[in-house]
């Protein structure tokens, strides 16, 4: 893992701090979102929309950084190396397009 | 150049058994429940994608998936998985200080705190949880 | 954690009784990871690598360990004692055995194992051939390291399947870049070696090897520095201003005119090519 990869692990990681507090507070506090209703009524909301999406992309980013650093401990060489960067490339783009996705549909509900 | 930084003082360091815990020492643990709180949080976020899904299939689906997690055993549930995420969020902390040379000399003593704001941390959220909110 | 210290004049020292379990068999043999009980009764003062001795002495002489120098600065003898990095030849059994208890030796960790307590160290000399200042050794964090392999068996994530180059070697990278000495690699290869998945980035901050080091070298320390030297670019210009002093100190062979008036001489053997220029 270079340098700029675990400086921004670093970083997404304390951001997150941030971005997950907010989350549990948009979640469980009024209601929040543990309704149906509740949950569109705050997505049409910009300010959340932005911090869910924020928080998703960050989170996955974070997540998969993690995961491919754990796998890279396991296997080692530079196709290995390659294989593990592709495919948690690959799941972590595929959950931000699938979640940015399932907000916009909420969205124009 | 000058060596940059102070060398963590040996004193702490130094290899004693007395201060074990079993056969190897705090850094051990921390780094591997680190990996593993990491692990369970992103097998949990794969999970919680999952099961936004029902949001697509419409109110029923989803008040009836939120009924299901809201009783009091899931509600358990969740307070492990917050352990888990305090753990990891305290810990990773300490980890990115010390990673970028901040606290290195009492790293030992950094971690400790940030496990004991962990726990308070945790503590917290539990009451809030599992009593009142 | 008594040390029964025996003064002259003093009446004979206590012996201990108690039984060792050594890890015997490797990968030649058919047997794999069979264990071997001794029982024992030794002075309390003697190290582990003088009851090692007694035992192929007088019980079987066919057990395999290394040791050297009998006082702690060659670092053959570390083996695993009771589940921790520990040099043999310093450590007396009163320290990791009571009467009547239970004593376990092992060979170090993440090291290929060659047979019965012996593990090859080869790994780790080779890679502190290719990171580390060579032979002379400047004023350092790794200056003291007495090569024993502790700090490799006690990282969490040591070992081939990892690829890690491990502590040691980047202490001794560290050295070489703060001093000015060329590493076998080159200061290329070094860099990349280093910045590289399998260099500083990989280590993930448990403090187990300087824990675990006998001869009070940091490694912990000097990864996370080398960190800081990589990360702000200054490692970069350490090695562009070693380059720029010439082959004399560097240890490649000399590819242009001797500097005038002589450099000191070096008395390092010479690599073979001068490859990561």
């Amino acid at each position: 893992m270079r340098n700029k990869l675990w400086i921004t692990q670093a970083v997404s990681g304390i951001i997150l701090l941030v971005l997950l507090g907010l989350h549990l507070f948009a979640n469980h506090t009024e209601g929040g979102l543990l309704d149906y209703a509740g949950v569109l009524r705050r997505l049409k909301d910009p300010a959340t929309f932005a911090l869910e999406t924020a928080f998703l992309v960050f989170v996955t980013y974070h997540a998969l950084v993690g995961l491919r650093a754990i796998l890279l401990d396991y296997f080692q060489g530079e196709r290995a190396g390659r294989y593990v960067t592709g495919l948690t490339s690959v799941v972590g783009v595929v959950a931000v397009v699938y979640g940015v996705w399932l907000s916009v549909s909420l969205y124009l509900r | 150049m000058q060596e940059p930084l102070r060398s963590v003082t040996q004193s702490e360091l130094r290899y004693s058994p007395d201060r074990d815990l079993g056969k190897r020492g705090v850094g051990y643990w921390a780094f591997y429940l680190h990996r593993a709180s990491g692990l369970v949080l992103s097998l949990y976020l794969l999970a919680h994608l999952g099961f936004l899904s029902a949001l697509y299939r419409g109110p029923e689906a989803y008040n009836a998936f939120v009924a299901i997690v809201s009783q009091r055993g899931m509600l358990f549930m969740d307070v492990l998985l917050a352990a888990a995420a305090i753990y990891h969020a305290f810990n990773g902390l300490r980890v990115s200080a010390v990673g970028f040379g901040l606290g290195v000399k009492r790293q030992l003593l950094w971690f400790w705190v940030a496990f004991g704001l962990g726990l308070v941390a945790l503590a917290a959220f539990s009451v809030r949880l599992l009593g009142g909110g | 954690m008594t040390k029964q210290a025996w003064k002259p004049g003093a009446p004979a020292l206590e012996t201990l009784s108690f039984t060792v379990r050594l890890r015997r068999g490797g990968p030649w043999r058919p047997l794999r990871h069979r264990w071997q009980n001794f029982a024992v009764t030794v002075p309390a003062d003697y190290t582990v690598v003088e009851l090692l001795e007694s035992i192929k002495g007088h019980q079987d002489p066919s057990l395999a360990f290394r040791h050297s120098c009998h006082h702690g600065s060659c670092g053959t003898c570390a083996m695993k004692v009771n589940g921790l990095e520990r040099l043999t030849c310093v450590t007396t059994v009163a320290d990791v055995v009571k009467e009547g208890g239970h004593l376990e030796v092992e060979p170090l960790g993440h090291l290929p194992w060659v047979s019965d307590l012996v593990a090859d160290a080869a790994p780790l000399f080779d890679n502190l051939e290719a990171l580390g200042p060579g032979h002379v050794r400047m004023n350092g964090i790794f200056a003291g390291c007495i090569e024993c392999g502790a700090c490799i068996s006690a990282c969490p994530i040591g070992g081939p399947r990892s690829g890690y180059v491990g502590p040691a070697p980047l202490a001794a990278a560290r050295d070489a870049l703060v001093t000015g000495q060329a590493p076998g690699l080159g200061w290329g290869l070094l860099l990349e070696r280093v910045d590289g998945n399998h260099g500083v980035w990989q280590c993930h901050t448990a403090f187990e090897c300087s824990r675990a080091c006998p001869a009070d070298v940091d490694p912990a320390g000097a990864i996370i520095q080398l960190r800081q030297l990589l990360a702000s670019g200054q490692a970069k210009s350490l090695a562009g201003l070693a380059m720029s002093r010439g082959p004399a100190v560097t240890g490649a062979p000399a590819a242009g005119p001797a500097p005038a008036g002589g450099a000191p001489h070096d008395h390092r053997p010479r690599r073979e090519g001068g490859e990561g220029w």
